[in-house]
């Protein structure tokens, strides 16, 4: 992305909310996001690969 | 430009509001949260085609009426409004019962929308083309976002696809990436239909004469697709990848896609089948037909997309 030629992104997360209806998150930053289900899944992955290496290093 | 969109409900949602930017939207969420019934109400509204049967073409509910659409344990009409730029709305409504869907809309419809799904479609083209295979038929496999786009994509090119890159800068920039990234172009000759390796060189301008500067002559070097001798390939024989980022070179070569020519490009994870690698140069391309004017909205799963997208 380059701001300097204009670009512009928005992200619109999609989530079930408590009353299991579809919600919104909109950002302009995506790391802002809160509701991201993608980025969870792989922060849960690194966590669990890192753990597992720990592991290996200390046995 | 789709300024927005409220979906009540209708489909997967109760209520929602979107606003969008003129540039690039990206829709993320898990399955089943809606990502595309949203393109393809996006789609339905800016169609020009009678809303009742283009929603029922395109989200082909389980009964095959409109009752499929509504949202379950609502009360009201189902209703999805868009709103453009300038203000201006268009809308449908229907009832839990009614089997006909009203339409309001005092929307300027700039162009055709274009709506590509995750699969890709070229390799169907030549049983389309021949006529062998019923529109009933083609129904009853396909929702409309992959009829429609069959057709735009079996349209011949208003100009040739050199011409149209050295008439516009940004297609300058677009057509020769793509076709780089996959060695080739789809091309669709009459009947034939292949995929012909090559690539784009730039050749001076011979209209240019000897007298003028060396600056003047640099800028006129135009852009020309070079063809490897004998190496016309089959659409199915290439990899399915390579067929996904065609789709947009085939836009491109028809003119579906140019700048003020098409309404907003709807992209169903235009990741699938792509290797990661390639993701880079589709999310470059993207921002260049942005910059040219070219609103986008698409929905993605796909992290090596988002992050390309956020650098």
């Amino acid at each position: 992305m380059d701001k300097s030629q204009g670009d512009h992104v928005l992200y619109h997360a999609l989530f079930r909310d408590k009353n299991d209806e579809i919600a919104k998150q909109t950002m302009d930053n995506y790391k802002m996001l809160s509701k991201n289900a993608i980025a969870q899944t792989y922060s849960d992955l690194y966590d669990a690969e890192l753990e597992r290496s720990l592991d290996v290093a200390h046995d | 430009m789709i300024k927005g969109i409220a979906l009540e409900n209708f489909a997967a949602f109760k209520k929602l509001e979107l606003e969008f930017t003129s540039g690039i939207n990206i829709i993320i969420g898990e399955n089943s949260c809606g990502k595309t019934q949203i393109l393809k109400s996006i789609y339905a509204l800016t169609s020009e085609q009678d809303i009742t049967s283009k929603l029922l073409g395109l989200f082909k509910p389980h009964n095959g009426k409109l009752s499929g659409l509504y949202h379950r344990g609502s009360k009201g009409k189902a209703k999805v409004t868009l709103e453009d730029s300038s203000g201006q709305f268009s809308a449908t409504e229907f009832g839990s019962r009614t089997e006909i869907a009203t339409s309001d809309s005092l929307m300027a419809i700039t162009g055709k929308p274009v709506l590509l799904p995750t699969k890709e479609v070229l390799s169907l083209l030549p049983a389309i083309q021949s006529g062998e295979v019923t529109n009933k038929t083609l129904a009853t496999l396909f929702d409309d976002s992959i009829i429609d786009l069959c057709y735009l994509l079996l349209s011949q090119p208003d100009t040739d696809i050199s011409d149209a890159a050295n008439e516009d800068p940004r297609l300058a920039q677009v057509i020769p990436m793509l076709v780089k990234a996959i060695g080739g172009k789809f091309e669709i000759n009459g009947t034939d239909h292949a995929f012909v390796k090559g690539t784009f060189v730039e050749k001076s301008n011979s209209n240019i004469s000897k007298g003028q500067s060396a600056k003047i002559y640099a800028d006129f070097k135009q852009l020309k697709f070079e063809k490897e001798k004998s190496t016309e390939t089959s659409v199915t024989m290439t990899a399915e990848g390579y067929r996904k980022i065609g789709l947009l070179q085939r836009l491109i070569d028809t003119g579906a896609l140019v700048k003020g020519k098409t309404n907003v490009l709807l992209w169903d994870e235009p990741e699938s089948n792509i290797n990661p690698a390639l993701m880079k140069l589709l999310v470059e391309c993207l921002f260049e037909l942005s910059r040219n004017g070219q609103q986008v909205i698409i929905a993605s799963h796909n992290y090596v997309m988002l992050k390309w997208f956020d650098r």
